[in-house]
């Protein structure tokens, strides 16, 4: 039974959405801010040491991200899942109470981090202050709450699919992939001293959720978004859907070996990780071609111009990121120098940007689109256009000067110098690196510049406009 | 290994895999527009995706599994824009013709 509702009405699930789209925002904000302390804090290391040192300024900038694009994500599902199933989400009150947790669980989190930092290395730590792994830094409790919200938000998608009788192939998708995104959580919540093996979990969470549960996430969002964008058929979405979980699917779990080389596992990881790794960029070249082709299709037009723009710049993005500077130093031979220079934040960076961020933006457009002005026949403003360039412009200068530090770290402090540590010395002290940290903090200040472009946009853009389709001469 | 060997290897692996998003993107722009001179400017990136493959394949400084497996992506980096092509039109027909 379908409960379709009248243009301009939202359902009680899209209006959650919007309360997570501008927590997301908010917490961007907070990764930008944290990023910037942490970079200056590479060309002075006394900045606010003993009050907010950099490992905080990192941990938080890391974490907010982890934390702002899940919120996102989770919007996007909030937002079109009703439109997907025609119908309202089923455990909306549970979803609400969730919500609110989650917040108040970060807000803990950060305080924390903010004002105790670290703690003696006890159990104490773990389970109050931080768990210490990078990336997940989270304390056990809130890891358990993770868990619990994401178990709460699987329940929600499979009860209202059951509810609305209706399983479509991108819903089908998503609760597989939920299923996977909260178990593989639990793998970093296991502590052994042995450090192999801590790793080797750790990094089920970080990679698979990176690279396999959140890639199939956020395939399934943009499908969704795609067919309200562009009026894309379901079938073509869905077909695409599929062909995206094969091959991310088929490179992307077994590409997890390329961070296994150096903890100590089985040497097979090496062959294997360094084969899948190797053909991870595949999938992502093929998605350039389906870009251009819906672009083209579509002549750069749509109703509704910067989610248009942001979609294909996801596209685009992924590919860069994550494939170009992924495969850059995905090589064991290459990573062996590599690894842990400024070239891992390079790519991470452009990927994350690339893949996640443009997506969310993708859909938070959208998103304002029907609640400010559905009417429109053009949801558009000038300044978007700004931010979008922007920030374009600011993560590939970020990423660029780190590219270089880290080419001079791969060089002189590990190939030439033998990773001693005169060696890291000289590194550090070597013009292209020290320039390199100048320009990450200058494009950083760039970036965040084009976060506020971006955040007035969002705030103001439909609001001034009143003209109606006949007026703009629309013929859409 | 080298510092030398680490550079090459480095820059040609990026040469490789950006010539081949190039060439995709090429090929697909020229073949939307009907513009068969963007399309043959496009077998130029698929001619540089090559010449990074073989500068990661000719030198010394991979083993056997390495090189066959350099050799054999950039093989179907070659095929992948009209491959993909293929796919996105005939999907695309076959939900008009519906």
């Amino acid at each position: 039974m379908t409960q379709a509702l009248p243009q301009g009405k939202l359902y009680e699930s899209q209006k959650l959405a919007l309360w997570y789209f501008w927590v997301a925002l908010a917490l961007f904000g907070a990764q930008v801010l944290f990023g910037l302390l942490a970079a200056w804090q590479y060309l002075d290391p006394n900045f606010l040491y003993g009050k907010l040192n950099f490992i905080t300024n990192r941990m938080l900038h890391i974490n907010a991200m982890i934390v702002w694009l899940l919120l996102g994500f989770m919007g996007g599902v909030y937002w079109f899942l009703p439109l997907e199933l025609g119908r309202e989400v089923v455990g909306i009150r549970l979803a609400r109470f969730a919500f609110f947790t989650l917040i108040a669980a970060v807000g803990i989190v950060v305080l924390v981090y903010l004002l105790v930092q670290y703690g003696p290395g006890n159990a104490f730590t773990l389970w109050f202050i931080t768990e210490g792994r990078e990336y997940i830094e989270a304390p056990r409790w809130a890891d358990f709450g993770i868990v619990a919200v994401m178990a709460i938000f699987l329940y929600n998608v499979v009860a209202t699919a059951l509810k609305a009788q209706r399983i479509t192939g991108v819903v089908a998708v998503l609760m597989f992939d939920l299923v996977a995104l909260a178990g593989l959580y639990t793998a970093g919540m296991h502590y052994t001293p042995n450090i192999s093996m801590d790793q080797y979990f750790w990094w089920w969470v970080v990679h698979l959720w990176v690279e396999a549960t959140w890639e199939v996430l956020v395939g399934s969002i943009m499908a969704m978004a795609l067919m309200h964008l562009l009026g894309t058929p379901r079938r073509i979405v869905e077909t695409w859907l599929y062909l995206e979980v094969a091959l991310v699917f088929g490179t992307g779990i077994l590409g997890l070996g390329h961070h296994y080389f150096w903890i100590g596992t089985p040497e097979y990881w090496l062959g294997l990780g360094g084969f899948f790794s190797a053909l991870e960029p595949i999938p992502l070249v093929a998605m350039v071609v389906h870009a251009v082709y819906d672009a083209g299709m579509h002549r750069m037009q749509t109703v509704n111009q910067p989610a248009l723009f942001w979609a294909i710049a996801q596209a685009f993005g992924n590919f860069i990121g994550a494939g170009v500077w992924g495969f850059m130093q995905t090589l064991p031979q290459i990573n062996l120098y590599s690894h842990g220079t400024q070239l891992a934040p390079a790519h991470g960076h452009l990927a994350f940007f690339g893949a996640y961020v443009t997506a969310i933006l993708t859909v938070i457009y959208m998103a304002l689109h029907q609640v400010r002005r559905p009417e429109l026949p053009r949801f558009d403003s000038k300044l978007w256009k700004w931010a979008f360039v922007l920030m374009v412009v600011g993560i590939f200068g970020m990423s660029a000067a780190m590219t270089i530090a880290g080419f001079t770290q791969t060089m002189v402090e590990r190939a030439i110098g033998g990773s001693t540590w005169q060696a890291y010395i000289d590194a550090q002290q070597h013009p292209w690196f020290q320039n390199g940290m100048v320009w990450r903090f200058v494009f950083g200040v760039f970036f965040l510049v084009s976060y506020l472009v971006l955040l007035w946009d969002l705030v103001t853009i439909g609001k001034g406009e009143a003209r109606t389709a006949k007026e703009v001469g629309a013929h859409d | 290994m080298t510092s030398e060997a680490v550079r090459d290897l480095m820059l040609y692996g990026m040469l490789m895999v950006s010539a081949a998003g190039f060439y995709a993107m090429f090929y697909a722009l020229g073949r939307m527009l009907g513009r068969p001179s963007i399309v043959t400017f496009s077998y130029l990136f698929a001619a540089l995706q090559t010449l990074g493959a073989l500068g990661m394949i000719l030198p010394p400084y991979l083993d056997a599994f390495w090189k066959y497996l350099i050799a054999f992506s950039s093989a179907v980096y070659l095929f992948i824009p009209q491959g993909m092509w293929w796919v996105v039109t005939t999907f695309h027909e076959k939900e008009h013709a519906h």
